[in-house]
């Protein structure tokens, strides 16, 4: 059952993430990445982590593409103005590395035998492991630091943003 | 759920106070008269910057670690943290006038080099690797934003649009890394991630991406094609920040994650000849690459932006020499970078004094006949010039001893001749504004200088002074280098 699951998840997962990359119109990417998150969600679910799971909806499938998806519908961009397809021979390049860098990844995890089991049974779990209770408790625990810059970043990440759109200086 | 102390409190000091600096900035900012110059503005980032300053000195001590093991307070990152602060104080006090004239000087400028320089000082004192990318986030994103600053003029967003974009690539590239190094070992700190044994194939994968990342920030070949457009189009004050600030601040984090992490020490050791293959071919590319580009350039900051990925070049020579080592190689490296971010800020300060109404004095050419009409700016320009080419008697001499002197005891003789080799070319390069200067008559109106322009005379004499003192006497901070990398173990 969880096998299939996973086979599922994963088709859904690599078909719309090339979905994203290749389809012209914006929108149809947009689109696919919530499906591509849709899937992600899912994997994350099997990995027993169902607060990041539902996160994954909430936030990025939820409000982050809605927010691209205005600002693609706001730009509205005409068929000439997105161009012609060009640098055929720089895809095939961007492609070929693309296969390179997923190989560097994939070999070494498929060379592992232990590969499945590295993260123990699921009893070697602490108790509650995934819950928004246990990363409450990592978040203003252990990574209460991170957790705290991450503010200072959002902080500098607003004045950049106001800086480069404001009228006057 | 750990408990936290005092001892955690005073670890936030470092980059605590530029934050609270830049907090206070945006407050006072809408309260200030409008038109009027923003000196509040400067005079409150640079007493955050001093209480910065100050709290180094009291952390500086034995190696502790605070919340959680995410942050190391020990002498390498302190050691940084010095010379980044000192970038930021310099750079804040001494760019009013100019950021006056190029119409930047708001509230937001100000804090934006406040919050960059808290990132770089996070970045420096990270032990973890959640840390570090939020620190590599908190100054890229700050510095993307300063790059663009002077939005009307094209070239500065063109500028800030290329580092905007290649910068985020190279942090999907650090993100990605960590993500494989963390699946490999199942810990994000540092010293952990040494005493794993793991699956050695996925840790080298990642730090495969990790170095990448990295070479992205700190400007080496083959990752290094942001540099010349985004230093030239950036403000001068901006570069210059950009130029000391990123460098070191990306030099402490890919030293402390190699050395602490991936070093000779580490339980798989295998994985430092990895990086040590790949960071000997970037030092040689960047060297060559970053020497010859420049001999060609008719723009100062263009030159210099070649001139910086021929220095970290240098710096790499100096990490390979130390392999992983906590010994010579790594400390010359460390000496490198601090002495580097001195050298190469003092140029840009020049370039924002001569500057006038936003347009950069950036021409070698127009550097004609400066030697009679500004006297005191010539020679200041001519010692950073002499510093970066590596002539005695300044750091640039003592910092390239060094690195070419661990280089070669480690064994890496090819690489200490390429070294040699592109020193001596790189002379052509740097002498001739010098010449320019003082041989040549001027073919257009020099600036002169103005009363408000005594911040960044002042700033200028300290950075040359540096330059001096670092060059003259060394042994003090030559120490206070391996004492920084020693304490790493």
């Amino acid at each position: 059952m969880t096998d299939l699951l996973f086979l599922l998840a994963s088709a859904v997962c690599l078909v719309s993430a090339l979905a994203v990359v290749t389809r012209k119109n914006p929108i149809y990417s947009a689109l696919s990445l919530v499906s591509f998150f849709g899937g992600l969600a899912v994997l994350f679910l099997l990995l027993r982590a169902p607060f990041v799971a539902a996160m994954q909806l909430i936030v990025y499938a939820g409000a982050i593409l809605v927010l691209f998806l205005f600002v693609i519908m706001l730009l509205s961009l005409k068929e000439e103005e997105l161009g012609k397809e060009k640098g055929g021979r720089f895809k095939l390049f961007a492609a070929g590395l693309a296969v390179v860098l997923a190989l560097l990844v994939i070999l070494p995890v498929l060379g592992s035998e232990t590969a499945r089991d590295d993260f123990g049974p699921e009893s070697a779990l602490a108790p509650r492991f995934g819950s928004a209770e246990h990363v409450g408790m990592g978040l203003f625990g252990n990574f209460a630091l991170a957790f705290e810059s991450t503010s200072i970043l959002i902080l500098a990440a607003m004045m950049g943003a106001v800086v480069i759109a404001k009228k006057r200086v | 759920m750990p408990t936290f102390g005092t001892a955690e409190l005073l670890s936030l000091l470092p980059f605590g106070c530029p934050l609270l600096g830049a907090l206070v900035v945006l407050l006072m900012d809408p309260f200030l008269v409008k038109d009027r110059p923003k000196l509040p503005l400067a005079y409150v980032g640079l007493a955050s910057m001093l209480c910065a300053w100050a709290s180094l000195g009291f952390l500086w001590g034995d190696r502790t670690v605070a919340w959680s093991g995410a942050l190391a307070i020990d002498r390498f990152g302190l050691f940084l943290s010095f010379a980044i602060i000192t970038v930021g104080a310099l750079t804040v006090f001494a760019t009013t006038e100019y950021a006056r004239q190029a119409g930047i000087d708001c509230g937001e400028y100000y804090a934006l080099l406040l919050t960059a320089t808290s990132g770089m000082v996070l970045l420096a004192m990270a032990n973890d690797l959640l840390l570090v990318f939020l620190g590599i986030e908190v100054m890229s994103i700050s510095v993307y934003a300063l790059a663009g600053i002077t939005r009307t003029r094209q070239r500065s967003i063109e500028a800030a649009m290329k580092y905007f974009l290649l910068g985020a690539f190279a942090t999907a590239f650090v993100l990605y890394g960590i993500a494989l190094i963390y699946g490999a070992t199942g810990e994000i700190r540092l010293d952990r991630i040494a005493h794993h044994m793991a699956n050695t194939s996925l840790l080298a994968a990642g730090l495969t991406f990790l170095v990448i990342g990295f070479g992205f920030k700190v400007g080496a070949a083959p990752f290094h094609m942001w540099t010349p457009d985004a230093y030239e189009g950036a403000p001068a004050s901006v570069t210059g920040f950009m130029a000391a600030g990123v460098k070191a601040a990306g030099f402490a984090a890919f030293l402390r994650v190699l050395v602490v992490a991936f070093g000779a020490g580490a339980s798989s050791p295998e994985v430092s000849v990895v990086w040590t293959d790949l960071l000997w071919l970037a030092s040689a590319g960047s060297m060559l690459l970053g020497n010859l580009a420049a001999l060609a350039q008719t723009n100062l900051k263009r030159m210099l932006a070649w001139s910086s990925v021929a220095h970290t070049g240098y710096a790499l020579l100096g990490i390979v020499a130390g392999e992983g080592r906590v010994g010579a190689g790594s400390a010359a490296a460390l000496f490198y970078v601090f002495g580097y971010s001195f050298m190469t800020l003092g140029p840009f300060l020049v370039i924002a004094l001569l500057s006038r109404n936003g347009e950069d004095f950036e021409t070698i050419d127009d550097l004609a006949g400066l030697g009679q009409r500004r006297p005191l700016a010539a020679g200041a320009l001519s010692l950073f010039l002499l510093s970066l080419a590596g002539l005695p008697p300044t750091v640039g001499f003592v910092g390239k001893l060094y690195v070419f002197r661990s280089a070669f005891d480690g064994g890496w003789i090819y690489l200490t001749v390429l070294g040699v080799v592109t020193t001596l070319l790189s002379v052509y390069y740097y002498l001739r504004p010098i010449v320019l200067m003082y041989m040549r008559d001027a073919r257009r109106e020099l600036p002169v200088a103005v009363p408000a322009d005594w911040t960044t005379h002042f700033a200028i004499g300290l950075t040359a002074a540096a330059v001096l003192l670092l060059g003259l006497t060394p042994s003090g901070y030559l120490d206070a280098a391996l004492a920084g990398v020693l304490s790493l173990r």
